[in-house]
């Protein structure tokens, strides 16, 4: 009898034993969620150039991809995005390059979480470039800020984004480059690690 | 006595029970994450260019393009298209470079289409106007890769040779050879 009884003990701590385990795992990963939110974009943009311009100071352009965005979630509402693009060329003597990185913050509207939503953001951008022929080389950076409103569409398990923007690039005087803005659209979508 | 017995013999169904049903819970919801749909991607790509009769040189490019590809739900084999697209207009002239194609995976490890080796080829276009008319390239690649689970992720890992044909209207972005790499990240839904 007394076997039995310490057999059937055993049997429910064993069997006890992997919920108290699932349990603990579950809390963890509940805690732990999501990190990143990555993605890509096709973006749309009418640009104006203002000082020192004079002729064909609107354009348009459209592309993909826009620039890698990589946001860092946060509790809170508000959160920061990183995005960037860079190409780097060289041959023959000389090379090309464009580095252009900006950091946004990303405020999540009333109601809206990381993942669904609407959300308003604002952002500090560079544009580097550096170029070199021969002997001769030249670099510049502009510097340009950004601000715009979006919303997060969930579909499974990822999201579309849509997010319109403007964007102020200030003059650089020293290297003869305009100030200019650009106003669009970009629309992509979202998947979260 | 017997109310003990009754009691723990109760106490030990209500537990499995619980673990079955948890069990067959975690059971589909593995499946649901090895059963996705889509794999999408980007990447940072480095390679050394040798277009036609110019010397060569590097080139460092994020991000390369857009990858999407579709899981199948059986099979070594996947499609994946991978695009980038430039356009712009300024007074009355307009530029572009499209550059759609489709690459062939073939999962070479029982990891299937979310971890290990697999092998790749594909075949693009390069269709644009830089100002000076449109032209069209045709690009084929190959290449070996490596997926590396990261979380729910992946870091993917490439390395192979491209060749474009030559089109006088696309300047540097045609006639050429490349052979590299690109390393990214890959999500699934």
């Amino acid at each position: 009898m007394r076997k039995l009884t310490s057999t059937l003990v055993a049997a429910v701590a064993l069997v006890a034993l992997p919920h108290v385990a699932l349990a603990q795992r579950t809390r963890v990963a509940a805690a732990s969620g999501p990190k990143n939110e990555i993605g890509v974009d096709l973006g749309a943009a009418y640009s104006h150039y203002g000082s020192g311009c004079t002729a064909n100071c609107g354009s348009f352009g459209v592309g993909t991809p826009v620039d890698i965005r990589w946001g860092f979630l946060a509790n809170g509402p508000l959160s920061f995005e990183p995005r960037f693009t860079f190409n780097w060329l060289t041959g023959g003597g000389g090379h090309v390059l464009s580095f252009d990185p900006d950091l946004n913050v990303i405020y999540r509207m009333s109601h809206a979480t990381a993942r669904r939503g609407m959300y308003a953001t604002g952002g500090l951008g560079l544009a580097i470039a550096s170029a070199s022929a021969g002997s001769v080389s030249n670099s510049a950076t502009q510097l340009s800020l950004n601000a715009g409103l979006g919303k997060r569409i969930p579909v499974e398990s990822n999201a579309w984004r849509l997010e319109g923007f403007l964007r102020y690039n200030f003059k650089n005087s020293g290297k003869g480059i305009p100030s200019s803005f650009n106003i669009g659209a970009r629309v992509g979508m979202s998947f979260w690690r | 006595m017997r109310k003990l017995f009754g009691g723990l013999v109760v106490a030990v169904l209500a537990l499995s029970l619980a673990t079955v049903a948890q069990a067959q819970r975690r059971t589909t919801t593995s499946a649901a994450m090895g059963g996705a749909k889509h794999e999408f991607g980007i990447d940072l790509g480095v390679a050394y260019v040798k277009p036609s009769n110019v010397s060569g040189g590097m080139s460092i490019q994020t991000p390369v393009d857009v990858r999407f590809g579709f899981v199948p739900r059986s099979g070594k084999m996947m499609w994946e298209p991978r695009l980038s697209l430039t356009f712009n207009t300024v007074g009355g002239n307009t530029s572009y470079l499209f550059t759609p194609q489709v690459n062939l995976l073939y999962a070479n490890t029982p990891g299937g289409h979310r971890r290990g080796m697999y092998f790749t080829g594909g075949a693009g276009l390069q269709m644009g106007d830089l100002g000076a008319g449109s032209g069209t390239a045709v690009k084929l690649e190959g290449g070996i890769g490596w997926r590396k689970p990261y979380e729910s992720a992946a870091w993917r890992y490439e390395v192979g040779f491209q060749w474009v044909s030559s089109s006088a209207k696309l300047g540097p972005f045609a006639d050429y050879i490349a052979i590299g790499g690109r390393v990214g990240i890959s999500l699934w839904h």
